[in-house]
């Protein structure tokens, strides 16, 4: 507030009479204000637009280039007036912050603009006053965020390749752009090919087919083909896994290429083939083994190197996670509610369904996600396109992407 | 929030009342009027306005009472005639009228005499402000025993208040206090 020490200061001097009477010795001398005490108007033109103004009113601020003595170097002796060739849209919003102390950010203006023109006149951005700075503060993230993009974008383009680079990072260039060689393209489409084959398999091995001569019930075709799954089956693990270990050769940092988010996905995908062939044919753990075959389904993950799009979904997901993670947090707490007033509402009747509170917790999330009459406990059946959509819309009011 | 504007008098007549310039007068309400839109000063912006002058302290105490000794018509807010007028008594006044001026502030009851409790009161409200400046470090009876030593200086008759002849002619005694004074003419 530095108007407001400007203006007062007169007055605090003048009230320090007041104890003068009971000081025990002299006072010190007020610091002398050298500044002439006339105050005149300073004319600024900005690209044409005539800015008029106190001195005073410029001084405010003394560490701006406009309240310092760097101001002097605009000045034009023949106009009298100091020009700056710049934008006077902005000019205006600089200028009101010496009259006002508060610092607007124009909500139309281009972010990256307004700041160089805030760097220009010595101004830091800090100092925005509260009724703008979340705006500011949002599309600045916004456009530091889309440049990152951009960047990534640029890294991954077509520039041609440095003269002297050795097959490894002509190879890792053939993988990150298959659009590079023919050879890199035929891969990229051979390996999509594979993945759809394999999730397509997954699919089609629980249908029941005809059963063959001597049984009476319906077979998944799994188990009629078994053997024609299974060679189809090794034959996409077997792709995979070369895939996998090319990159892995190719990768410029191995240890970094190993923690990123893709090739724990493809290493997801291709485990669950590798354990089933350790493992023996034991009834006990053949359960756990009919478990791990779900996770067979990440392979269509994989198809994220395919598809921009899933690549932009997992970064909405990553960047709204704070606000998912509430949306979690927030339903967990309705159910353990409600669960906990329907256990204790029905608690003395005999015969009602919700035996303990847990119990409670299903009735709860399925009355939530609005299925109401599919109450059956032996299977899940959580109808996952209203969730989906549930989540999104409630996600959509949180995120703003 | 009502937007009550109180515009002051006219420039002549506010520069016949004080001892102001045209030009002081208009830098003067040119600033009051930014940090005043609505053209009066409440309490608790006069103790804001203290606060950030003195932040080591609690000027709010001191600000009370100096609210009180502006405010000459006793309706909770300064205009900015009371606000230029007690400036023009502390900055351009006759030595007679700054006193009878901080005779005013002390008085916090207003009826024409200090008593003990009242110079206790200022006191406190002095060193609160100053904060951790003071010295020697403010310990239980240091407020007490210069509220002794005002008394002892100011009060002749010894009845045990003070009256306004009585500190008017005790501050003209005082060496110290006429050089101090001295200072703080014409300072803006």
């Amino acid at each position: 507030m530095a108007a407001g020490v400007a203006t007062w200061l007169p007055f605090a001097r003048a009230a320090a009479v007041g104890w003068l009477p009971l000081a025990k010795k002299t006072m010190p001398k007020p610091p002398v204000d050298n500044s002439s005490r006339s105050d005149e108007i300073l004319y600024v033109n900005v690209s044409g637009v005539r800015f008029q103004t106190w001195k005073n009113t410029l001084d405010r601020y003394p560490d701006t280039l406009l309240g310092s003595s760097e101001k002097e170097f605009f000045y034009n002796e023949d106009t009298q007036e100091y020009f700056f060739d710049r934008d006077p849209e902005m000019f205006r919003h600089i200028l009101n912050f010496y009259r006002t102390g508060k610092l607007h950010y124009p909500r139309h203006e281009c972010i990256q603009a307004f700041d160089e023109e805030l760097a220009f006149y010595g101004i830091v951005p800090e100092i925005i006053g509260d009724c703008c700075m979340e705006e500011y503060r949002d599309r600045k993230k916004e456009n530091q965020e889309r440049l990152a993009e951009d960047t990534e974008a640029n890294e991954a383009n077509d520039a041609p390749l440095p003269p002297h680079s050795t097959s490894r990072e002509r190879l890792w260039r053939a993988f990150e752009n298959p659009h590079t060689s023919t050879m890199a393209l035929v891969f990229y489409y051979v390996t999509g090919f594979f993945i759809a084959v394999s999730v397509i398999a997954n699919v089609v091995e629980t249908v029941p087919c005809q059963p063959p001569k001597g049984m009476v019930k319906d077979l998944p075709c799994g188990m009629k083909y078994q053997l024609a799954f299974f060679c189809m089956d090794t034959a996409c693990v077997l792709i995979f896994t070369f895939e996998y270990l090319m990159r892995l050769f190719a990768a410029p940092s191995r240890c970094k290429f190993m923690r990123s988010v893709m090739s724990v996905i493809d290493v997801v995908a291709i485990m669950p083939y590798y354990i089933g062939l350790v493992m023996p044919e034991n009834e006990d753990v053949s359960g756990a083994f009919v478990t791990l075959r779900v996770f067979r389904v990440f392979r269509i993950f994989k198809f994220s190197r395919h598809s921009q799009g899933l690549r932009i979904l997992g970064y909405t997901l990553k960047s709204c996670a704070s606000e998912l993670g509430f949306l979690l947090f927030s339903l967990t707490m309705a159910i353990i509610i409600f669960a906990t007033v329907m256990f204790y509402a029905e608690k003395g009747t005999k015969g009602s369904t919700f035996t303990s509170i847990p119990a409670s917790f299903w009735y709860t999330i399925v009355t939530m996600t609005t299925l109401g009459k599919h109450i059956k406990r032996h299977y899940i059946q959580v109808d996952l396109k209203l969730l989906v959509l549930w989540t999104a819309g409630f996600t959509q009011t949180f995120c703003r992407h | 929030m009502t937007m009550v504007c109180h515009r002051p008098e006219g420039l002549e007549q506010l520069e016949a009342q004080t001892n102001f310039s045209k030009q002081e007068l208009q830098i003067l309400y040119r600033g009051f009027k930014n940090e005043c839109p609505s053209g009066v000063v409440n309490e608790e912006t006069f103790k804001h306005i203290y606060a950030q002058f003195f932040p080591h302290g609690d000027a709010s105490m001191y600000a009370h009472y100096l609210f009180n000794a502006f405010d000459t018509t006793n309706n909770g807010s300064i205009k900015f005639k009371d606000f230029v007028v007690g400036l023009s008594t502390l900055l351009r006044g006759t030595l007679r009228e700054k006193l009878e001026w901080t005779f005013h502030l002390y008085d916090i009851n207003r009826d024409g005499y200090i008593n003990r409790e009242e110079m206790t009161e200022i006191v406190r409200a002095i060193y609160d402000m100053m904060g951790k400046y003071t010295y020697p470090a403010l310990k239980g009876d240091v407020p007490q025993q210069h509220v002794d030593a005002f008394f002892q200086k100011m009060d002749k008759n010894k009845d045990g208040v003070v009256t306004m002849e009585e500190f008017i002619i005790a501050c003209q005694e005082d060496e110290n206090m006429m050089r101090s004074m001295q200072l703080f003419e014409n300072v803006m």
